[in-house]
């Protein structure tokens, strides 16, 4: 149980029921992505027998079981229901905002160096996603990221490669 | 070396001024998270581990234990100031400890809490220091059938306790198992699932994993948490409880420290787990079971000593077996792989600086935590108002230059963004991610010692009984899996028509 959970399931305060076609839909992606997997491992790799394992043999079977589970679970909805919670519009917007930054952050770390990186990401996340004004954004990036690259930099000598752009 | 040997060497080890000063910063620091509600002790020991690369390997692991049960301590402040849990272990504290906190004993309850969590501490490090070198010894005898069915039942016994439905809870491991099973075969060493991609030759970085189940999946489920304190008691009172408070407590502090210690061992137990079993207990042995959520102290000491005793218990198994018990000690666990450390009942022969060193280093945290608890409470009032913005900016920045740290290498920035993600959406759908990271740590000890063991004996699946500890631990296997099928008829048989999740009876709140 995630400390969300808890706080979310006191003062009153109801999680937002999930769509059960949604939930359906998502257990159905993950059901036919381990069949999937399944298929795949046995038309790929070699799987042995029990006398003689080869690489296949775990995966295949831990697939297997995985398909099996999944689709037992598609026969029932209170289970698929079970501890959902829906994304809610604010959650999806909150989202949308975030994952591009964290996406860009892969390759702009080996392009512009962490320096830039860090102070980048963090300003986009304080002023974008938390909704900050920019003065609060700026103090609070700066802030962050230079105490973190303090840390990691200067305490811990942790080595970074140089960005290919920035040169630092 | 004797016990007393390995106490002296710890003592040489934690009273080093670099391993006090991380023992005061990792109790520190476990005081805030458990303080800030939303950021548990998983994710913050995993945002942590990038810190520890460049410490020795004891000082890591003071490190992160002490966030450990630093946490269990700082979730009671709020629980019972604010009525919010700081983390989920402190959760029953909000009940009859905010109803101290309301009739103006809030000082009583914290005090209380503060000397039961101390006491729980000490009851289950001296269980740490009695019972893991004589355990470690015995497991020192495990062949690889025995490992493997160890690590099977761990696997069950994590389905069986984690949150939600076990179905949810094995799709989870399957899911981890699958995961894990990306990199090379660790029999023949093929790559398996590598799709050509050099970085994936060597499997999925295991703290990048970690980080992002627990760190951004975090993150990203908080992302549009704004919600403030309602119910603020500013009027803390007398915290020193006088010694007929104590007294009445004994018997709930005693209970409660052998319940934590006892729960903290079993896979998928700990803190959580512990305080609610201890609560009931506390609520059927006494005499006025209705008063029970209207101010009872004994429902606060009892359950604050398990949850600290269990988070110290947990490291019994990690440390002797090798096995995580909880996704903290799966934290911890890839800790000490990035330390050169293979956690198992080598450990304390072949590392007594660790081992020894942690322990006593929990001595000293659980007494540093008694001292600091009562005049910092103010400051961690405070900390606790911080507003939630900042702290997910911070975090998403330990995130991102976290997982670059590990190896330089941008692909496991990648990874923990996916792993968040994933993390994320299994949270959305109900399935716990804790047992996603076990099973990822488990299922290599698994499928390596389960091959290996057919391959000793020719493929003769009888080898998995050929020992008595191995036929012992399979009969326990039997007994939860019986129980778990049983269990669920039984509460489907009782159920009203139409009403589902009814497993959540059994399960946490």
């Amino acid at each position: 149980m995630t400390d969300a959970e808890v706080i979310g399931h006191r003062d009153g305060e109801v999680d937002p029921a999930p769509s059960p076609r949604f939930v359906r839909a998502c257990f159905a992606v993950l059901f036919a992505a381990a069949a999937g997997l399944t298929v795949s491992v046995r038309l790929t790799m070699p799987v042995g027998s029990i006398a003689n394992t080869e690489p296949g043999f775990w995966p295949f079977w831990v697939a297997l079981l995985t398909t099996l589970l999944l689709g037992f679970a598609q026969v029932r909805p209170a289970i698929l229901l079970d501890r959902a919670e829906a994304i809610t519009g604010a959650e999806a917007r909150g989202l949308a905002l975030a994952l591009p930054v964290l996406l860009l952050a892969v390759p702009a770390l080996g392009q512009l160096g962490v320096a830039t990186t860090t102070a980048f990401v963090t300003l986009y996340w304080c002023k974008a996603v938390v909704g900050s004004s920019w003065r609060t954004s700026v103090v609070t990036a700066a802030a962050a990221s230079a105490g973190i690259l303090v840390i990691f930099l200067y305490l811990l000598d942790v080595p970074f490669p140089a960005g290919t752009l920035t040169g630092f | 070396m004797d016990i007393l040997e390995g106490l002296l060497h710890g003592l040489e080890v934690a009273l080093s001024v670099q391993n006090l000063l991380f023992v005061l910063l990792g109790v520190t620091v476990g005081m805030m998270v458990g303080v800030l509600p939303g950021l548990g002790p998983a994710p913050t020991v995993a945002l942590l581990i990038p810190l520890t690369f460049t410490l020795d390997g004891p000082t890591a692991i003071i490190l992160l234990a002490g966030v450990y049960y630093g946490a269990m301590y700082g979730g009671t402040i709020t629980s019972v100031l604010l009525r919010i849990p700081g983390e989920a272990a402190s959760v029953v504290s909000t009940m009859d400890g905010h109803a101290m906190a309301r009739q103006g004993q809030a000082g009583k309850a914290l005090g209380l809490a503060a000397i039961g969590s101390f006491a729980g501490g000490l009851f289950a490090t001296a269980c740490l220091i009695l019972f893991s070198p004589t355990l470690a010894d015995f497991a020192l005898g495990f062949g690889s059938p025995e490992y493997a069915v160890l690590a099977l039942l761990g696997l069950f016994l994590v389905a069986y306790t984690s949150a939600g439905t076990t179905l949810k809870s094995l799709v989870a491991i399957g899911i981890g198992l699958l995961v894990a099973s990306v990199g090379p075969d660790p029999i023949t060493a093929s790559p398996r699932w590598t799709l050509g991609v050099p970085d994936l030759l060597g499997g999925f970085e295991i703290v990048a994993i970690i980080m992002g189940v627990f760190g951004l999946s975090e993150l990203l489920v908080n992302i549009t948490e704004s919600r403030r304190p309602t119910s603020v008691t500013r009027t803390i009172g007398r915290v020193l409880p006088t010694g007929r408070d104590i007294a009445d407590s004994a018997g709930a502090v005693g209970r409660g420290s052998v319940i934590g210690t006892a729960l903290g061992l079993i896979p998928g137990g700990g803190g959580v787990l512990a305080s609610l079993v201890s609560y009931g207990v506390e609520r059927r042995v006494s005499k006025q079971p209705e008063e029970f959520g209207s101010g009872v102290p004994q429902a606060v000491s009892g359950p604050e000593t398990a949850n600290n005793a269990a988070s110290i218990s947990t490291f019994i198994p990690l440390l002797t077996l090798g096995f995580p018990p909880n996704g903290v000690l799966a934290v911890i666990f890839g800790a000490l792989l990035i330390q050169g450390v293979t956690p198992g009942p080598e450990l304390i022969g072949d590392h007594p600086d660790i081992f020894w060193g942690v322990v006593v280093s929990m001595v000293i945290g659980n007494l540093v935590l008694l001292v600091m608890n009562i005049p910092l409470l103010p400051v961690f009032v405070k900390i606790a108002q911080i507003p939630p913005g900042t702290m997910a900016t911070i975090t998403v920045a330990i995130l991102v230059i976290g997982a670059y740290s590990i190896n330089g290498n941008p692909f496991d920035v990648a990874v923990m963004i996916g792993a968040g993600l994933v993390g994320y959406l299994l949270r959305k759908l109900g399935i716990p991610p804790a047992p996603l990271v076990l099973a990822f740590i488990l299922g290599p000890i698994f499928e390596t010692n389960f091959r290996r063991s057919l391959v000793v004996s020719d493929g003769n699946i009888t080898v998995f009984a050929s020992s008595p500890v191995a036929v012992a631990l399979l009969v326990v296997l039997g007994v939860v899996i019986v129980t778990a099928v049983t269990g669920r008829l039984w509460r489907m048989r009782s159920a009203r028509p139409g009403h589902a999740g009814e497993e959540r009876a059994r399960r946490l709140p």
